[in-house]
């Protein structure tokens, strides 16, 4: 177990380097000198002067490199050039924003997509199963930002049940909060939501064919504990190692989500410093994205071995090593 | 594995071979004939948008601004007084290029990486893991802001963020194919028998993997397609004038309460795209799978 | 260990201590599938009485798992079964679900083949044995905690206690059917099932396991059915036989009759086609050998080695699985290479066929040095030796035709093109007798047997000096093993190549081999002439694994059984 997370954890370290060689080969290759585009609207040559000092633009590379990684270790990613705010200070005001979107989305998508997973593969063949199948595919097809732009239009202009856009802080209103969140969060949540179903009902078809459910049907367990224990515990494990890969798609749906209903989170502010080309602003928000990345994706490994005792146990070793059993 | 579980017959092979089988289960199953006849459809469409258009998407008339659908205008017209039929063939080609450069870029990079990751496990494995790892830690919309912010928005740099964002999918099912039938023992068989590496991978390995590609590839097009859309929708992607669908869809947006068929058609068509290409991925899946079990 | 059954109802006429508890009465069972009802079994008639073994054999397909496991209503849901089976005098087929799932588990319970993956990977083991107590006997937590570790030490399995926390993957293969066993046992049943129970395990570890099945009969008077292909393990725990062949019984009887007097001729075919350890005895010296001297000198080995392996070792990682092996195959000569799993046989057969770099020592084929040759040099040299595999289900590409599978080594040596390949090809289809319609055929589309067929025909087709071969026969039914085999013994005297043969199966060994070579735990513990290895055995390894090993003859198993115990 300790030598299984120490080897994670080492992997995590070597990704998030590597991802940090390929946002500064990125920043690098940008148009333009990197001093005169942090000088902002007035390149004064002393100000260009100083900042490439003190970035240490005038080192070599490689020092460079290392100068620049100090600076993203410390969280130092300097100034907007729009705002002049610390680019740090902005993304801890939008960060909140974007983690509640996609954990209530995450939510829903979770809740559902388990939910008709299960269903569909205890009914395999049935029309239950042909309805979830079929809205998983309608789901996977809908691009999320459009079905949000008709959910505008239905529940908000048509309706008006709901606020078209804005965002409600937490602290201010709950209510208020929660109705700003409900529809983004379900636009961005269904179709992982149509993912996690697909997974489900798959790996939970395998597992219901596994031996050691036929042997809880033997030992005499009733349906319901032999799908919710038995079987639903095993393809748990593959529906977790998904939701890991899903994560990258659900970041970039926060991005389109948050543009539609105007939701001041990170992915707008990322969008925004695009067209303002505001790079300390893009740079640290990949770095910050990608950082993320790494972390829940470590988590979610971490989690794994809690849920598949195979992991945290490691035994002898297995695969190519051990000699294919003789009958 | 000589003894029968259940008396039903017992199946042969790991895969059976014949892709005729499958073709015809494939034509058999309705919804994969749906998909089948609905990609190649708008793929027709796409193809032939220069002969299919009843207008040049590009023409503006300023008489016909944001007209309702009419006969003269089945889709209605835009902002500009475009017409949305026109825009929505021209709009359908750009969005099936990009998605079909995606592809192309992810199969090109990830077929031999994959491969190789998965036959030299020693060497090549921990290299391609570090590198999909490293692909992964970008969601698209991420590398798509960076390459935006580098190289400027455009059609190719949206195809090729779409494409690198599939490129570590593509290399994980051709990384799981080729170590599963690496330890199958024709593999073996094949090096005993006097074939080198080159011709292992080529006529043992990559034929058996086909189906898995292809299916991957089935199911990377819609993915592509929505992508683009995506990048588009925020000005990230193609750039207007050049219509698609993503395009129309951004720049229709500030006028949706008073025009929303100009959000409705395009959208709708993304839909029945995607949709068709999930159902036949779907079906091809189900077809080429030995075990005949819906997954 | 008497419990009270409250489902038992006083209103049935209580049967005598020797009535049958199981009955199968005209018992049919049909599977619907895409194209119409399949029937699996029809006609099935017999009974089970209390602390009666009664062994249903048959091959793969002969539908003797259907049949049992129909009684507990345990087939897929697209299974009908028609006739009656009762327990006890109460009809089975006639229970709804919920009251079958008191029943199962509890009256009549099941082991499984796999204990691989028979338990749940996700749960201790001691949290799965007490899910059956608490469920059938309503037993409180720390009770069935109590009963599982006391049922856990009936099975004989060491340190109770920390088996209880421990999950299967951290048992071994006969500890996890142990725990099984324990399981299936739990609430007392009337009726054990058990399917195949040692098929997936060790001859010695099987020898343990009927033991205990044995053992729990005695002292629990459970009645057993056991479902098997093994007419060894038959012999030596069946009372009675039912023989099954395509869906339908065709003999039945007393072990002693149907083992030693079958009545039906396919029982009797059937057991022609068991290799019976020591009865080839006497007849592998008079097979005319080209060059089987019965002693030789290392010093002046003229022809050189067929394969010749010096203290070989293989590791993996920290693991050990070869230490030290040194082995000769001369010309014309079958090694057999006998071993349980793990015991390192299948990797020294790989090293041997150069498919594996052993971490030290040499590998001698036809007196050149292959050790730690790279690819391309060693691909020439591989027309000289060639494998066949387990598994007939993988050991062809399933893309590849059966004529283009025999013709790769052909092309890859570029012996021969055009028509002199096909025609080649022909002749090789032709001495494994199948016909050139075969050619064109895919892998999916041939019986096992027709498989190992063609693995035969491609791994000869450079007339190699060497032949390993990696279990060939183990995943076959018996007749079709003994065509095998057959073929294999006609092939070899005629071309002479000298072979490999690696088995876990003495009996096999026996019939083939004219020196014997055991592994145990990556070593040789004892070779020499196949006779002596099998008939006076020295190591006290060799004497357990040829005691383990049950014979279809049950009063010579009884008399070796108790040998065993005596020793």
């Amino acid at each position: 177990m300790g030598r299984y997370l120490l080897g994670r954890l080492a992997q995590s370290v070597l990704t998030l380097l590597l991802v940090s060689v390929v946002v500064f080969a990125g920043v690098r290759a940008m148009p333009g000198d990197p001093a005169l585009l942090l000088a902002g609207d007035d390149p004064d040559p002393a100000t260009v002067a100083g900042i490439r000092e003190r970035l240490g633009l005038d080192q070599p590379l490689p020092v460079q490199y290392l100068l620049w990684l100090a600076r993203m270790a410390r969280l130092d990613f300097g100034e907007s050039v729009r705002t002049g705010l610390p680019v740090a200070d902005t993304i801890w005001t939008r960060i909140p924003v974007t983690l509640e979107l996609a954990a209530l989305s995450l939510l829903v998508a979770a809740l559902i997509g388990i939910a008709t997973g299960v269903v569909a593969a205890v009914r395999q063949g049935r029309p239950a199963d042909w309805a979830a199948n079929s809205a998983a595919l309608l789901g996977m097809s809908i691009p999320n930002f459009w079905m949000g732009l008709m959910g505008v239009l239905l529940f908000a202009v048509v309706l008006g049940w709901l606020p078209a856009s804005g965002f409600v802080p937490l602290t201010e209103s709950p209510a208020g909060n929660l109705a700003s969140m409900v529809m983004p969060a379900t636009v961005l949540g269904t179709g992982l939501a149509a993912v996690i179903m697909r997974q489900t009902r798959s790996s939970m078809i395998e597992v219901l064919g596994a031996d050691y459910v036929r042997t809880a049907r033997a030992k005499g367990m009733p349906p319901h504990r032999v799908v919710l224990v038995h079987a639903l515990r095993n393809s748990l494990i593959t529906v977790l190692t998904i939701l890991g890969l899903q994560l990258g798609g659900l970041i970039s749906g926060a991005v389109v989500t948050e543009q539609i209903f105007v939701l001041p989170g990170f992915g707008r502010l990322m969008v925004e410093s695009v067209f303002t080309r505001d790079f300390p602003v893009i740079q640290a928000a990949v770095m910050v994205t990608a950082a993320g990345y790494i972390l829940v994706n470590l988590a979610v490994d971490l989690l794994y071995s809690v849920v598949d005792p195979r992991i945290r146990v490691r035994s002898a070793p297995s695969g190519r090593g051990a000699e294919r059993g003789a009958r | 594995m000589s003894v029968d579980a259940t008396g039903a017959p017992v199946a042969g092979g790991p895969l059976p071979a014949v892709r005729g089988r499958a073709v015809r289960r494939l034509l058999r199953d309705p919804a994969g004939l749906a998909g089948l006849v609905l990609v190649a459809g708008f793929t027709a469409a796409a193809l032939l948008a220069p002969v299919l258009a009843p207008q040049d998407p590009a023409a503006v008339d300023f008489e016909q601004v944001m007209g309702r659908p009419a006969p003269s205008a089945p889709l209605g017209t835009d902002e500009l007084g475009r017409d949305q039929l026109s825009r929505v063939l021209y709009g359908l080609r750009s969005s099936l290029t990009v998605a079909a450069l995606a592809v192309l870029l992810a199969v090109v990079v990830a077929v031999p990486l994959g491969l190789l990751a998965g036959y030299y496990r020693r060497w090549v494995d921990p290299v391609v893991s570090r590198l999909t790892d490293v692909l992964l830690a970008f969601p698209f919309l991420v590398l798509a802001v960076g390459l935006a912010a580098i190289l400027g928005p455009s059609l190719l740099n949206a195809a090729i963020a779409v494409g690198v964002a599939q490129i570590p999918t593509v290399i994980r099912v051709m990384r799981a194919e080729t170590l599963r039938l690496s330890a199958e023992s024709f593999v073996d068989g094949a090096i005993a028998a006097g074939a080198g590496d080159a011709a292992v991978l080529a006529r043992h390995v990559l034929p058996n993997a086909a189906n898995a590609l292809l299916v991957q590839v089935t199911v990377g097009i819609p993915a592509a397609v929505i992508g683009e859309a995506m990048l588009s929708f925020l000005g990230l992607g193609v750039q207007p004038p050049t219509p698609s669908l993503g395009v129309m869809l951004s720049s229709a947006q500030p006028f949706f309460a008073q025009a929303p068929w100009l959000v409705v058609f395009p959208g709708l068509v993304i839909v029945a795209v995607t949709l068709a290409f999930n159902l036949l991925g779907d079906a091809l899946r189900d077809a080429l799978d030995p075990k005949g079990v819906r997954r | 260990m008497t419990t009270t059954r409250p489902s038992e109802g006083d209103g049935a006429a209580a049967p005598g201590p020797d009535a049958p508890v199981l009955r199968f009465t005209d018992v049919s069972v049909r599977f619907a599938t895409g194209g119409g009802e399949v029937r699996a079994t029809s006609g099935i008639t017999f009974d089970v009485r209390p602390a009666e073994v009664v062994a249903v054999v048959g091959e793969s397909g002969s539908g003797k798992s259907v049949s049992a496991l129909s009684s507990i209503g345990l087939l897929p849901r697209t299974g009908r079964v028609d006739g009656s089976i009762t327990l006890d005098g109460r009809e089975l087929l006639d229970l709804d679900e919920r009251r079958m799932r008191s029943v199962r588990g509890n009256d009549v319970a099941v082991v499984f083949q796999e204990p691989m993956t028979a338990l749940n990977p996700v749960f201790t083991v001691g949290w799965q044995l007490a899910e059956v107590l608490r469920r059938h006997l309503g037993m409180t937590r720390p009770a069935a905690r109590d009963r599982a570790r006391e049922l856990l030490e009936l099975v004989g399995i060491p340190d109770a206690r920390r088996a209880l926390r421990a999950y299967p993957h951290q048992l071994s293969g006969g500890q996890r059917q142990r725990v099984v066993i324990a399981m299936a046992v739990a609430c007392d049943p009337k009726v054990l099932i058990a399917d195949e129970p040692t098929t997936a395990l060790d001859v010695t570890v099987q020898a343990e396991i009927l033991d205990l099945l044995r053992d729990l009969r005695d002292r629990l008077r459970t009645a057993i059915v056991l479902i098997t292909h093994d007419m060894g393990v038959v012999a030596d725990l069946a009372d009675r036989v039912v023989v099954m062949y395509r869906g339908e019984i065709v003999e039945q009887g007393d072990v002693r009759q149907v083992l030693t007097e079958p009545r039906h001729p396919y029982t009797a075919r059937l057991l022609a086609a068991v290799p019976h350890l020591g009865r080839a005895a006497g007849r592998a010296p008079d097979r005319a050998r080209p060059a089987a001297g019965p002693e030789r000198d290392g010093a002046q080995a003229d022809p050189p080695a067929a394969l010749e392996l010096r203290d070989l070792v293989v590791e993996y990682g920290a693991v050990r699985a070869v230490r030290g092996v040194s082995l000769r195959v001369d010309p014309g000569e079958v090694l057999g290479l006998v071993g349980e799993s793990g015991s390192g046989k299948s990797t020294v057969g790989r090293c041997a066929a150069a498919l594996q770099h052993p971490t030290s020592g040499t590998v001698h084929i036809a007196g050149r040095d292959v050790t730690g040759l790279p690819a391309r040099r060693l691909r020439p040299l591989r027309r000289d030796f060639s494998i066949v595999f387990q598994d007939p289900a993988s050991s062809l590409d399933p893309r590849m035709t059966v004529g283009d599978s025999v013709a790769e080594p052909l092309r890859m040596h570029r012996v021969c093109r055009g028509r002199a390949l096909a025609g080649r090809v022909a002749e090789l289809l032709d001495s494994v007798a199948l016909g050139a319609g075969m050619r064109d055929r895919y892998p999916h589309e041939l019986s096992g047997g027709q498989r190992q067929r063609v693995s035969i025909a491609r791994a000869l087709a450079l007339e190699p000096r060497l032949l390993i071969a990696d279990e060939p026969t183990s995943a076959l039914d018996v007749s079709v093993q003994a065509e095998i085999l057959d073929l294999f013994l006609d092939l070899q005297r005629r071309l002479g190549f000298g072979c490999l043969f690696i088995s876990h199966d003495l009996a096999v060994v026996e019939l083939l081999a004219d020196r014997v070579a055991v592994m145990r735990g990556g070593e040789i513990v004892e070779s020499g002439p196949a006779s002596r290895v099998l008939g006076e055995p020295d190591h006290p390894y060799t004497r357990a694994l040829l005691a383990a090993a049950p014979v279809p003859d049950p009063d010579r198993q009884r008399a070796r059984r108790l040998a065993r115990a005596a020793g």
